[in-house]
């Protein structure tokens, strides 16, 4: 491939090739900000002259370099005497003349003398360790005469046996300002409005060359490196499994299962455990929502107008077709809300899904931008021709690679009529595009999404690809001093005034690329088929000569320095130039680090004026340097793997202390604390994140239910009605996420939780066969439980009792007996409602010994026999007497319990044995729960063991607590959990939640309409209790945040 | 049976927290604040979005002879002038400034010195060309009521909150009621999910874990922030239940976006739940079709500010607002070839009060041609010897004129060699 050169040379960054020095005057934009309002340079020397002070001599203006006369060297050592800067015998007179305004002249030779040999030394420390690494690799792309940063008070000479005469261009930059060599050490780093970025990682021996040289040169001579704290140093890092368990909710939407945290035993374990996650819908999802939080294509799902593929318009004439046909059927509105809609959400997330398919797959990430193909699901394929057998079903969710087949050009041989109401009926046509897919950048929806005009030309497009896929925001470029004036220039600004070409000389190439693309995105849409130009460019202008397909009065298409070889496929070359610079595996991983890190990558800090402008600077440093490096094993292939393999960049991510840090080992330096802001964990869940984490929990989302009038059927609170409100995004105004929590944020935890929490505990508590989350206990357990037991209770008489028998242990003291009817139901047909007769109770002991029996009858006349209350203060049982069966006797409960008092003499296991009958409402059951209580709660009895496990359980299930049974927090949530309880017991009637008072919603189609009565009986007051603890940890800043 | 938590049980329930060993450090804070009663002024940013052409609203450009046309409307009709006050014979203007032109201070020739919608944007509304700091609004909410429920409200537009305070978005008015009463029922508003005295009794028991974890010297400051920002969050809530009283029903919802974003302003300020709002309105980027895309969006921001200041009047709270309208930058004076006006870096902004002292004032810093021009600071005449007006000027005399300039926050955030200009005096 022939690549021609450009007239001009610019890099945003320095990687392009560098051009032979150009001793001309600038006359293109720069790239940095000038730091003195002066004019361009001339050649390289005189641009040294012109960084001088006013003072400067004569001198200065020599424009040659040569070797020094004696005087001259002479005067250059007195002035180095006088200035701790050093020069060499090798010096330029012009440099010398820097020298001497920077020095006093009455310095001693003798002292200038001792000092010689310094700055020989000082000399060659920079040819030797900075010219060729920093200034000539680095600097010298954009800081040279002509080039960008040509402008600019620091300007290089290029090539080899440069040295010396670089080495006083930096001198005299050092020198020439208060603090320059910090200035110029920031910059290197990004910082201060560096247009070219960071060069230098802060840590890299380049940068500590130049750190080293810098300081010698303005008379320090230590280096500071080894006072420097590192940004993670008394650090902590998540363990593996608390980390695992993140990652899992963050890119698998899901908890990690046992059997993945116990093979985490090592870091490769960890690495691997990592990865592993990366399959299923959960990942699926993640890869799609993290894609479309850059890209925002997801905007026409949301409201934006499709424009590219509009079934008005008469490019793709299988959908102009099926619009036709529809109308002609009056069956527009099925049309828009059926087979558009899934359409619409083809083209919207095609460039999702073919990152998603690239990465699932394991092909090399550099596909999303050269694939020749593109992902559409059966709605989208049907109108690209695509063969559509490859789908297994019409489920417009499903989308597979296919090729864009189904577009036409308008030229001679199509004909078509506009009808009014029926659309465009195409009766001839050339043959379909063959589309030249490079992948996403001729994605319809990217294209569509940053639409362009005729006097946009592409910019936009060239923006966003510049900012997605390089990493590199052009309109930053544009953040310096605009003069008005010069924004009034009427000569062809955007090619020929700084002002304009500091940004346009990077971006027009590139928006030339995308020449064959019109305003919404449609390829070569103009009359004719041949270009995408605007009418009125081509017949007004007097610029357009026949066949070309970009503007003249613009660069050409290409990147960078490279002129694209081909029209035709210019996007697709430049997908391959893309894909090839460093500078995409450097965007690879910032398109990916607000994924998981929730933050943004930091900014390298640009007012030097800051009070915390330093450490700023070094939290962006750590962070580039990071960046850095992952980018150049992303490229090579990460741990030895395949290269650009976007899941091995995600497990480094999620594996790396910036996702990790934990807590501060020590207490930390107010610097430590700036450059930490914002790492580590405490990172809010997103509205997906969350309603992803509460489905993993409790097995549902809130709200969810079936929504005919959504495309998938599917209605859920968080994410149709609260997204926003949650900090979500729609992709079309608002297109940032929140990241911190505010009232209103809050207020939605908290009604989630309040809605959900009711539903969440009657559903597991009555889970069948076995509840998920509460496993450590069951609904009868209460903190003063020894031993709590539910019975089934079948006989109808005294003749026919059912015997329960609950063994229990039992400290000594007084204790108390509980039998309560577990289920009262009332049956409205037979206006009844159903009774349990309890005839006997027992307490035995180990050996079979009566510790307590008592005849149902006798309940309500022993001393401290207690029955419970109805609202209305009446007893809800009674002692039972059947006048036309005597031997019917016992004690009745028509809901609600009784207890009695029993003193333990001997601690040991004893047995509850409760004898008792049921009547009414025949074949509906009637259970009871037997229990052995202590009097007051705090007794560590096995209740409360129970619970306290339970309590650890929903810790770590829920908030990602690894605690103790007798840790503070657990005591804390016992503490609620006691309080509800015994609230409950006051206050509520025995069932998960007062109907009169209280809702509770259950994700049951009409649930109220069945009977749930023994799902929502509470005899124990425990549900209700549970429901409110669940509140208490689903509002919890751990469950909010991961 | 008594179905209403008494003090007693509450009181009980706290003693056992406190009683908890690892509670004895927990600060005694106030952990059901009550929102402040604010009785400050309201502050309202009007950001529109994509720069506006101040030529043709507020700036108002003839047209030179044998220069390119600046304004099409000016080739058959004059600029217009009300008290001291100029403005373009188009779209919804001359209603506009004949009704609101003595609460109105113009000032034009605001230089931004960019032409990046990104750097203009951070510029006009930040005081500087460098990302960081604060939104004006952020800096007026943080320093006078943050802990107003809803303090800073924002609808879009520059948001930066410099982490002072968190700003809360209203999109969906319809869907806030649930989540100003996360407890009420959405089928039944007469019940809750769980009985009131029961959901107190949790929330003491949150904020007080939440003050446990957050004394936790390890916490790193991502974790810290994060939070102390729920903790605030949610201790300012109970103040949401009085904004939800004011909600009006749906068939008095406004339906313009624009104009609903005034509506709930208004309301969140009358509620005492917010004392700092951004509005948005865009589509003012109009680099093709100017005249037909760009006089539409100027119509709609003027008769949205309009309906602001009539709302703010029918609601009794016109008295204490004070609005800040303003852009990215301005348009070129001159057409393109698409008949469009692109980016100029100089541009207007306008500071409403209702009765204020400096009403009916045009500060006039630009020439026939829309080029800054000197003023002098003190007399706001134009003055070779006088300094352009930058982004930072406007931001310095607001922060003056709103009480912000001269506390810690303020100091937190200098604007460098910001020379005083009397706008408001």
């Amino acid at each position: 491939m022939t690549y021609t050169l450009l007239g001009r040379a610019f890099s945003h960054r320095g990687w392009l090739l560098a051009l032979p020095l150009t001793l001309v005057a600038c006359g293109g934009g720069g790239g940095d900000q000038p730091e003195t309002p002066q004019g361009n340079s001339g050649t390289s020397v005189a641009t040294a002259s012109s960084m001088s002070s006013p003072s400067s001599s004569p001198a200065a203006s020599v424009s040659s370099i040569g070797s020094l006369s004696s005087t001259s060297e002479a005067q250059s050592l007195s002035s180095l005497a006088a200035s701790s800067a050093m020069t060499s015998s090798a010096m330029t007179s012009s440099a010398i003349s820097s020298s001497l305004a920077a020095s006093s002249a009455s310095q001693s030779l003798a002292s200038s003398s001792a000092q010689s040999s310094n700055s020989q030394s000082l000399l060659e420390l920079y040819k030797t360790t900075v010219e060729n690494p920093v200034t000539q690799d680095k600097c010298v792309i954009c800081h040279r005469a002509g080039g960008p940063s040509g402008h600019t008070r620091l300007v290089f000479n290029t090539g080899t046996d440069q040295g010396d005469s670089n080495f006083v261009v930096l001198q005299n930059f050092v020198l020439d300002s208060d603090a320059g060599g910090e200035l110029l050490l920031t910059k290197v780093r990004g910082g201060a409005t560096h247009q070219g970025g960071a060069v230098l990682s802060g840590s890299s021996g380049e940068y500590l060359a130049l750190e080293t040289v810098l300081q010698q040169m303005q008379g320090g001579s230590q280096s500071s490196a080894a006072e420097k704290v590192g940004l993670f140093d008394n650090v902590a890092l998540q363990g593996y499994e608390q980390t695992l368990r993140r990652a899992a909710l963050i890119v698998a939407g899901r908890l990690p299962t046992e059997q993945e945290l116990a093979s985490v035993n090592d870091e490769a374990s960890f690495k691997q455990a990592l990865r592993s996650l990366m399959t299923g819908s959960g990942f699926h999802q993640f890869l799609v929502r993290a894609a479309n939080d850059r890209l925002l294509t997801d905007a026409f799902n949301q409201g934006l107008n499709l424009d590219v593929l509009e079934p008005n318009a008469s490019f793709y004439p299988t959908l102009a077709g099926l619009f036709v046909t529809a109308n002609q059927n009056d069956m527009r509105g099925d049309f828009y809300g059926d087979f558009y809609a899934k359409l619409r959400h083809g083209v919207a997330h095609a460039p999702l899904e073919l990152i998603a398919y690239v990465a699932e797959n394991d092909l090399p990430y550099t596909e999303i931008l050269t694939a020749n193909y593109t992902l559409a699901n059966p709605q989208l394929a049907q109108v690209y021709n695509a063969d559509l057998s490859v789908f297994a079903s019409d489920d417009y969710r499903e989308f597979k690679p296919v090729q864009n087949r189904g577009q036409i050009l308008h030229n001679n041989q199509f004909d078509a009529e506009f009808i009014e109401g029926i659309g465009s009926v195409i009766s001839s046509h050339g043959d379909f595009v063959a589309y030249p897919h490079a992948g996403i950048l001729n994605e319809p929806a990217f294209l569509n999404r940053y639409p362009t005009t005729d006097t946009n030309r592409n910019r936009a497009r060239a923006r966003w690809a510049y900012y997605h896929f390089l990493g590199v925001d052009i309109e930053k470029s544009a953040a310096r001093t605009n003069d008005p004036e010069a924004l009034a220039d009427t000569n062809n600004p955007t090619l020929n005034n700084p002002n304009c070409t500091v940004c346009h000389i990077t971006m027009d190439p590139v928006a030339g690329a995308f020449q064959n693309y019109g305003d919404e995105g449609i390829y070569r849409n103009s009359w004719g088929g041949l270009d995408a130009l605007p009418r009125p460019y081509k017949q007004d202008s007097g610029l357009y000569s026949q066949g070309d397909t970009w503007y003249a009065d613009m660069l050409a298409p290409g990147f960078a320095d490279i002129t694209a070889p081909d029209n035709r496929n210019s996007l697709q070359w430049l997908a391959q130039q893309i894909v090839a610079d460093p500078r995409f595996n450097q965007a690879a991983v910032k398109f990916w680090w607000p994924a998981i890190m929730a933050e943004d990558l930091l900014e390298a800090p640009e007012a030097i004026e800051d009070a915390d402008y330093q450490d700023k600077l070094a939290a962006f440093d750590a962070q580039n340097t990071f960046v850095l490096d992952l980018a150049t094993s992303f490229g090579a292939g990460i741990n030895g793997g395949s290269a650009h393999n976007l899941k091995d960049l995600l497990v480094e991510l999620l594996a790396s202390p910036w996702f990790r840090a934990s807590a501060a080992e020590t207490a930390l330096a107010s610097s430590q604390q700036t450059q930490l802001a914002g790492i580590g964990a405490g990172r809010l869940l997103t509205p997906e994140e969350l309603e992803a984490k509460t489905t993993a929990l409790i097995g549902y989302a809130w709200g969810e239910s079936e929504a005919p009038w959504l495309l998938d059927n599917r209605y859920t609170n968080l994410m149709n009605r609260y997204l926003i409100y949650y900090g979500g995004m729609d992709s079309v105004g608002i297109t940032a996420r929140a990241r911190e929590l505010n009232t209103l944020m809050a207020n939605v935890a908290l009604t989630q939780a309040t809605s959900v929490a009711c539903g969440a505990v009657v559903m597991d508590m009555n889970r069948d066969p076995m509840p998920s989350i509460f496993t450590e206990i069951d609904r009868y357990d209460t903190p003063v439980s020894h031993e709590a037991e539910l019975a089934a209770v079948t006989g109808t008489d005294n003749a026919s009792v059912s015997i329960a028998e609950m063994p229990v242990t039992l400290p000594v003291g007084e204790q108390r007996i509980s039998v309560q009817f577990a289920n009262p139901h009332w049956d409205g047909d037979l206006q009844e409602g159903t009774n349990l007769i309890i005839t006997r109770l027992r307490l035995l002991g180990a050996g079979g010994s009566e510790v307590l029996a008592l005849n149902g009858e006798d309940f309500q006349t022993t001393e401290g026999f207690t029955v419970t209350q109805n609202a209305n203060g009446g007893n809800t049982g009674s002692r039972f007497y059947d006048q036309a069966l005597a031997r019917n006797a016992g004690y009745i409960l028509w809901n609600g319990g009784i207890t009695l008092p029993v003193s333990i003499a001997t601690a040991g296991n004893y047995t509850l044995e409760v004898t008792a009958w049921r009547r009414n409402v025949p074949d509906y059951p009637v259970n009871m729960v037997l229990a052995v209580n202590a009097n007051e709660p705090y007794g560590a009895n096995q209740g409360e063991l129970r619970i306290r496990q339970q309590l650890v359980s929903l810790h770590n299930r829920f908030l990602g607590q690894l605690l103790a049974t007798d840790s503070p927090e657990i005591d804390a949530s016992y503490n609620l959990l006691v309080d509800t309880w015994q609230w409950r017991q006051a206050n509520m009637p025995q069932r998960a939640y007062d109907w009169e008072t209280e809702g509770c919603d259950i994700p049951v189609p009409n649930w109220w309409q069945q009977d749930w009565t023994n799902d929502l009986a509470d005899s124990s007051y425990m549900q209700g209790s549970w429901i409110s603890v669940l509140i208490y940890l689903m509002t919890d800043y751990h469950y909010l945040h991961e | 049976m008594a179905r209403t938590m008494k003090r007693r049980d509450l009181l009980a329930s706290l003693n056992k927290i406190a009683a908890t060993s690892a509670l004895a450090s927990m600060p005694t804070g106030k952990l059901f604040a009550a929102p402040e009663d604010y009785t400050g002024r309201f502050f309202v940013t009007v950001q529109a979005e994509g720069a506006w052409d101040t030529a043709s609203f507020c700036d108002p450009k003839a047209n030179i002879s044998d220069e390119r046309i600046i304004n099409n409307w000016a080739q058959t009709a004059d600029i217009q002038t009300v008290g001291n006050l100029r403005y373009a014979p188009v779209a919804n203007n001359q209603a506009f400034f004949e009704k609101h032109y003595r609460n109105m201070l113009v000032i034009n020739g605001i230089d931004s010195q960019t032409n990046s919608h990104t750097t203009g944007v951070l510029h006009n509304w930040s005081g500087r060309n460098s990302a960081g700091f604060p939104s004006l609004t952020a800096l007026f909410a943080a320093t006078h009521a943050p802990n107003l429920p809803l303090s800073y409200l924002n609808y879009g537009g520059y948001a930066e909150t410099a982490r002072l305070i968190r700003y809360t978005r209203l999109n969906d008015v319809r869907a806030l009621l649930s989540v100003l009463t996360p407890n009420v029922l959405p089928w039944d508003r007469e019940s809750t999910f769980q009985h009131p005295d029961m959901l107190a009794l949790i929330k003491e028991h949150q904020q007080a874990r939440l003050n446990r974890l957050r004394s936790n010297e390890n916490n790193l400051p991502r974790t810290q922030y994060a939070m102390d920002a729920y903790y605030s969050a949610r201790e300012n809530a109970d103040g949401l239940a009085d904004f939800a009283a004011v909600i009006p029903a749906d068939d008095e919802l406004q339906d313009n976006r624009f104009m609903q974003q005034m509506q709930i302003t208004t309301l969140a300020f009358k509620a005492g739940v917010a004392c700092s709002a951004d509005v948005v309105l865009g589509g003012f980027d109009t680099h093709s079709d100017h005249d037909n895309e760009q006089m539409p969006r100027l119509a709609e921001l003027t008769t949205g500010i309009d309906y602001l200041w009539d709302y703010a009047e029918e609601q009794g709270i016109a008295d204490r607002l004070t609005v800040l309208i303003a852009s990215d930058f301005a348009r070129t004076p001159w057409y393109n070839s698409s008949n469009g006006k692109d980016h100029w870096s100089v541009g207007s902004a306008i500071v409403m009060e209702k009765n204020a002292s400096w009403g009916n004032r045009m500060v006039q810093a630009t020439d026939e041609q829309q080029n800054a021009l000197k003023v002098n600071p003190a007399s706001l005449a134009q003055s070779d010897a006088g300094s352009i007006i930058y982004p930072k000027h406007i931001h310095q005399a607001m922060r003056n004129y709103l009480g912000i300039a001269g506390g810690a926050i303020d100091d937190a955030f200098p604007l460098s060699d910001a020379a005083s200009f009397s706008f408001f005096s």
